[in-house]
C-alpha cells in the first residue's frame, strides 16, 4: 500500500536488478532518515516551544485581567440583580405552594390520565413517592 | 511463570498484544454459546409443531434474543475490533502500544460482566424474549415484568460503554501514534477501516445508551418515554436505537473490508487496487450509515416522503460498497492467485457479502420493504452480510495473520476442509431462507404452516454441517496450538513466498506489504519500542 | 521500573505498568449493575449492597486517577505527545457525551413538537405547571455562565503564572456551580410535577436531572484540580487535568444553555 509495495509492482523485464536497486534505496534513504531524525536533538522546535510557551505567559496575563474585570464588574451585578428578581418570583411560588398545601383532596387541581403514572412501584419509601416529592405540591390522588 | 506474573500479565493487562489474545479467547467462547444456541433455533425450526421447545415460545424468543447478542456484541465486535484491531492496528501504524493502556484493559473486562448479565438474563425467571433489538412496549414492564430485560439492557450498557472506551482508544492511537513518516496516506487499509470504526461507535453508542436508559426508567421509575398513556412513543426508541444500529451494522463488517483488502493483496502478490478509492469508501459508507437509520422502520407508518428518502439515501450505499467489490476484483486482475485457506475465505467473503448486498438493496425499497419486513428474507440478507461477511472475515484474517501472532502454523489441510464445510453449510442454511422469506414466512416465530417444511428442513440440515465447521474449526486451533511448530514456521511463506506456479517477484528483500510482517514472530511484547522508521 | 524503561526507550509514548483498576472497576461495575436489578425488582430487601458496590467501584476509579496523577506529576511520563493523545482522547469523550444529549434533546422533541392525545394536545401538556424562563433557571443560566467567566480568569491566571488570581477564580467557579445544584435542588423538590407525570415530567426530570450529574462530575474534577494547583502539582505549561476539566465545564455549561433554551423557554 506504501512505500514497501513498490517492490512487488510487476515488472515484466529484468525484475531481479530492479529489485535490488529499489532495497538499496530503501536502505539509503532510512540511514538518511536515522542520520539525522528521530535521535538528533531539534533545536529549532526547542526555540519555536519555548517562544511559544513565553508568547502565552505573556498574552495570558493581559487576559486573565480581562476574566477578572468581567468576572467583578459585570458577572456579580449580573448575578444579584437577578437573585433580587428570583427572590420575588420564588416568594410568589412559597405562597402558592402555602396555599396548595391547605387545600383538601377535593379542592386540588385534577389529576389527568397521564399523570402519576405507576406501571411498578418504586423500590425506596413506600413505593408511591418519587425521589423528589413535596407533599405541598405533589400529590397522587387515586380516584378509586 | 509464577501465578503472580500470570495475573499480572492477563488480569492487569496493559499490552495491547495481550488483551487482543484475550479479545480472542472470550470472542472464540461466547461464539460457542451463540453457535449452540443457533443450533436450538434451527432444531426448534426443523419441523413444525414446534419438535424441540414443545411449544414454549418465551423460551424461543429468549433463545433468538441471547443468540443474536452474543453473536454481535460478543463474538463478532470483540473479534473483529477488540482481537484483529488491537493486535494489528498498533503495529500497522509502527506505535508501540495503544494510546491508554489501562482504558485498553477495562475495554475488554467490561466485556466479560457484561457476557455475565447477558447470560443470567437469559436464565433469570423468563428470560428477555424481546429479540435483540429490545423494542418497546413488548420491552417494557408490563409485558416483561422479571429482571431479565433490565439485565439484558445492562448488558448492553456495558458492551457499549467498553466499545466506547475502546473507540476512543483507536482514534487516538491513530491520529497521535503513527511512527515517524507514517503519514496518512501511507496507513495501511486495516488501520483505516478500525478508525472509521471507531468514528461510528463514538458516534453513535451515546444515542442508544441514552435510549437503553430511558427504557430503564420506563420500566422502573413510571416514567412515560415510550408508553402511550403518558404521552410517549415507542417510535421514539425505534429511532434512537436505529440510529446507533444502523451505524452498528457498517462497525460489524468495515473492520472485515480491511482484512479482505489486506487478504486480498497477500493472495494475489499485489498492492490493493484503488488505495485511495478505497479508503474514500469506507470513509462515505460510515458518513452514509449516520443517513440512512430509518430504513429498518418503513413500516412504522412513517410518511411517504420520509420513505422515498430513506429509499434513495440507502441505495446509495451501494455505490461505496461497489467501489470496493470492484477493488478488490481488481486487485485479484492480473495477479499470481494462490489458492490457500485466506484466498478461499476472502473469494468467498466477496462472492457472498455481494449476494447479501444485492438483496440488501431489494430490502432498501421501501415498497418491497413493507411485504418483506419482519420475513425470513431479512433473516437470510443479514445472516448472508454477517455470518458470511463478518464472520468469514473473521476466518480470513485468522488463517492469514494468526501464524504471525502465535509464531505456530496451522494444518493447511484441515483449515480448507474447515472452508468448505463452512461455505456448504452457511449456504445451504440461509439460502433457502430467502424462498421462505419471499413465500411469507415470518421471523421470531417458532411455527409456520406445513407449506414451509421442506425448505426449513434444508436450512436446519445446513446449520447441522455449520457447526461440523465450526467444530473442524476448533480442533484447527487446537492443533495450532498443540502441534503449531511442526507445522513449520510458515508465517510469512505461506503468505508470500511464491507458489509453485507462482511468479518469483516476492523474493529478496520483499517482506510483506505493511509493518507488522516485518517484526519477529511471533512479536515481541513491545515490537516498536524502537520506532519503525518509513521513508 | 519506568525509570528503566525510559533507557530503552526511544519514543515519547507512555507504556503503563499492569494495573489492577480497570477488572476491579468493571467488576464493582457489574456487582452495582446485578445488585441494582435485583433490588429493584424485590429480590433483594435493602440498598445497601448497591452503595457498597458503588463505593468500592467509586474508591478504585479514585485509585486509578490518582496512578495517572503520580505518573504525570512525579514519574514524568506525560510527555508532550502523551499529553497530545490524552487531549485527543478527552475530547473525544465529550463528543461522545455531546451525542448523549443530542439523543436527549431527541426525545424531547419527539415528544413536545407534536404532543399526543393524552396531553390534550398541547405542550406543555394540560395540568402541568411548568417551569418558565424567567423564574429560577434565569438566575441558573446566569451562575452558570458567570462560572464560565471565573473559569476562564483561573486559568488565563495559570497560563500567566498567577497563583492567587488562579486559585481566586476556579474557588469562585466551583462556588457558583455548587450553588447552581442547590438551585437545582430546589427546583427540583418544589416543582409541582414530578418525573412521573407523563412525557413531560419524564423528559423534564432526565434532561435536566442528567445535567445536573455532569455538573457534579465536573465540580469533582474542577475541585481535584483546585488540590493539585493548591499542591503545586500544576504549572502553567503543564496542566492537561486542569484543561480536561475546563473542557468539561465548559461542555457542560453549553448544554444547560440549550436545555435552558428548548426545555424551560420553548418548551412552555
Amino acid at each position: 500500500m506504501f512505500a514497501l509495495r513498490r517492490v512487488a509492482r510487476p515488472t515484466t523485464v529484468l525484475r531481479a536488478p530492479t529489485l535490488r536497486n529499489t532495497t538499496r534505496n530503501i536502505n539509503q534513504k532510512v540511514e538518511e532518515v536515522l542520520k539525522d531524525g528521530p535521535y538528533k536533538i531539534n533545536k529549532a522546535g526547542a526555540e519555536a516551544y519555548e517562544a511559544e510557551y513565553v508568547a502565552t505567559e505573556k498574552h495570558a496575563e493581559h487576559t486573565s485581567k480581562l476574566w477578572r474585570k468581567i468576572s467583578i464588574y459585570i458577572c456579580t451585578p449580573v448575578i444579584l440583580a437577578t437573585c433580587v428578581n428570583t427572590y420575588f418570583v420564588e416568594a410568589a411560588h412559597a405562597e402558592h405552594r402555602e396555599h396548595l398545601s391547605h387545600l383538601s383532596e377535593e379542592d386540588f387541581p385534577p389529576e389527568y390520565e397521564f399523570q402519576n403514572v405507576r406501571t411498578k412501584n418504586f423500590f425506596w419509601g413506600d413505593g408511591d413517592k418519587t425521589l423528589f416529592w413535596n407533599p405541598a405540591v405533589n400529590r397522587h390522588i387515586r380516584s378509586d | 511463570m509464577s501465578l503472580k506474573l500470570n495475573i499480572q500479565r492477563w488480569l492487569f493487562s496493559t499490552n495491547a498484544k495481550d488483551i487482543a489474545v484475550l479479545y480472542f479467547i472470550f470472542a472464540l467462547f461466547s461464539a460457542m454459546i451463540g453457535t449452540g444456541l443457533s443450533a436450538i433455533i434451527r432444531l426448534e425450526l426443523a419441523n413444525t409443531g414446534s419438535p424441540f421447545l414443545h411449544g414454549n415460545t418465551q423460551a424461543f424468543n429468549v433463545v433468538i434474543t441471547a443468540h443474536a447478542i452474543l453473536m454481535i456484541f460478543f463474538f463478532v465486535m470483540p473479534a473483529l475490533v477488540g482481537g484483529f484491531g488491537n493486535y494489528l492496528m498498533p503495529l500497522m501504524l509502527g506505535a508501540s502500544d495503544m494510546a491508554f493502556a489501562r482504558l485498553n484493559n477495562i475495554s475488554f473486562w467490561l466485556l466479560v460482566p457484561s457476557l455475565i448479565l447477558i447470560l443470567t438474563s437469559a436464565l433469570v425467571e423468563a428470560g428477555a424474549g424481546t429479540g435483540w433489538t429490545v423494542y418497546f412496549p413488548l420491552a417494557g414492564i408490563q409485558s416483561h415484568s422479571g429482571p431479565a430485560v433490565d439485565l439484558a439492557i445492562f448488558s448492553l450498557h456495558l458492551s457499549g460503554f467498553s466499545s466506547l472506551l475502546g473507540a476512543i482508544n483507536f482514534i487516538t492511537t491513530f491520529i497521535n501514534m503513527r511512527t515517524i513518516g507514517m503519514k496518512y496516506e501511507n496507513v495501511p487499509l486495516f488501520a483505516w477501516a478500525v478508525l472509521f470504526t471507531a468514528i461510528l461507535l463514538l458516534l453513535s453508542l451515546p444515542v442508544l445508551a441514552a435510549g437503553l436508559t430511558m427504557g430503564i426508567f420506563d420500566r422502573n421509575f413510571n416514567t412515560s418515554f415510550f408508553e402511550y398513556a403518558g404521552g410517549g412513543d415507542a417510535v421514539l426508541y425505534q429511532h434512537l436505537f436505529y440510529w446507533w444500529n444502523h451505524p452498528e451494522v457498517y462497525i460489524l463488517i468495515i473492520p472485515g473490508f480491511g482484512i479482505i483488502s489486506h487478504a486480498v493483496s497477500a493472495i494475489a502478490s499485489k498492492p490493493v487496487f484503488g488505495v485511495q478509492g478505497m479508503i474514500y469508501a469506507m470513509w462515505s459508507i460510515g458518513l452514509l450509515g449516520f443517513c440512512v437509520w430509518s430504513h429498518h422502520m418503513f413500516a412504522v407508518g412513517l410518511d411517504s416522503d420520509t420513505r422515498a428518502y430513506f429509499t434513495s439515501a440507502t441505495m446509495v450505499i451501494a455505490v461505496p460498497t461497489s467501489i470496493k467489490i470492484f477493488s478488490w476484483l481488481a486487485t485479484l486482475y492480473g495477479g499470481t492467485i494462490r489458492l490457500n485457506v485466506t484466498a478461499l475465505f476472502a473469494l468467498g467473503f466477496i462472492f457472498l457479502f455481494t449476494i447479501g448486498g444485492l438483496t440488501g438493496v431489494v430490502l432498501a425499497n421501501s415498497a418491497l420493504d413493507i411485504p418483506f419486513h419482519d420475513s425470513y428474507y431479512v433473516v437470510a440478507h443479514f445472516h448472508y452480510v454477517l455470518s458470511m461477511g463478518a464472520v468469514f472475515s473473521i476466518f480470513c484474517g485468522w488463517y492469514l495473520w494468526s501464524p504471525k501472532i502465535l509464531g505456530l502454523h496451522y494444518n493447511e489441510r484441515l483449515s480448507h476442509i474447515h472452508f468448505w464445510l463452512m461455505f456448504i453449510g452457511v449456504n445451504v442454511t440461509f439460502f433457502p431462507m430467502h424462498f421462505l422469506g419471499l413465500q411469507g414466512m415470518p421471523r421470531r416465530i417458532n411455527d409456520y404452516p406445513d407449506a414451509f417444511i421442506g425448505w426449513n428442513q434444508v436450512a436446519s440440515l445446513g446449520s447441522i454441517i455449520s457447526i461440523v465447521a465450526s467444530i473442524v474449526f476448533i480442533y484447527v486451533v487446537y492443533d495450532q496450538l498443540t502441534n503449531g511448530l511442526h507445522q513449520g514456521n510458515k508465517a510469512l511463506d505461506s503468505q508470500f513466498k511464491p507458489s509453485f506456479m507462482g511468479t518469483n517477484l516476492n523474493v529478496e528483500g520483499y517482506t510483506g506489504p505493511t509493518l507488522e510482517w516485518t517484526v519477529s514472530t511471533p512479536p515481541s511484547l513491545h515490537a516498536f519500542n524502537t520506532p519503525a522508521v518509513l521513508y | 521500573m519506568n525509570l528503566t524503561l525510559k533507557k530503552f526507550q526511544v519514543h515519547p509514548f507512555h507504556l503503563v505498568a499492569p494495573s489492577p483498576w480497570p477488572i476491579l472497576v468493571s467488576f464493582s461495575v457489574m456487582s452495582i449493575m446485578l445488585t441494582l436489578v435485583f433490588n429493584m425488582h424485590g429480590f433483594m430487601h435493602n440498598n445497601y449492597w448497591v452503595v457498597f458496590s458503588a463505593i468500592v467501584a467509586i474508591m478504585t476509579m479514585a485509585l486509578w486517577f490518582r496512578d495517572i496523577i503520580s505518573e504525570a506529576t512525579y514519574l514524568g511520563d506525560h510527555t508532550l505527545a502523551v499529553r497530545k493523545g490524552l487531549n485527543i482522547g478527552f475530547i473525544l469523550f465529550v463528543v461522545s457525551e455531546l451525542f448523549f444529549f443530542i439523543a436527549i434533546f431527541w426525545a424531547f422533541f419527539h415528544s413536545a413538537m407534536a404532543p399526543t392525545i393524552e396531553l390534550g394536545g398541547v405542550w406543555p401538556p394540560v395540568g402541568i405547571e411548568a417551569i418558565g424562563p424567567s423564574e429560577l433557571p434565569l438566575l441558573n443560566t446566569i451562575l452558570l455562565l458567570c462560572s464560565g467567566a471565573t473559569l476562564t480568569w483561573s486559568h488565563h491566571a495559570l497560563l500567566g503564572g498567577n497563583r492567587f488570581n488562579t486559585l481566586l477564580g476556579l474557588i469562585l467557579t466551583i462556588a457558583l456551580a455548587v450553588t447552581f445544584m442547590i438551585c437545582q435542588y430546589m427546583e427540583y423538590s418544589n416543582a409541582p410535577f414530578t418525573i412521573s407525570d407523563g412525557i413531560f415530567g419524564s423528559v423534564f426530570y432526565f434532561g435536566t436531572g442528567f445535567h445536573g450529574l455532569h455538573i457534579i462530575i465536573g465540580i469533582i474534577m474542577l475541585g481535584v484540580s483546585l488540590w493539585r494547583i493548591y499542591t503545586y502539582q500544576l504549572t502553567n505549561n503543564h496542566h492537561v487535568g486542569y484543561e480536561t476539566s475546563i473542557l468539561y465545564y465548559h461542555f457542560v455549561d453549553v448544554v444547560w444553555l440549550f436545555l435552558y433554551i428548548v426545555f424551560y423557554w420553548w418548551g412552555t
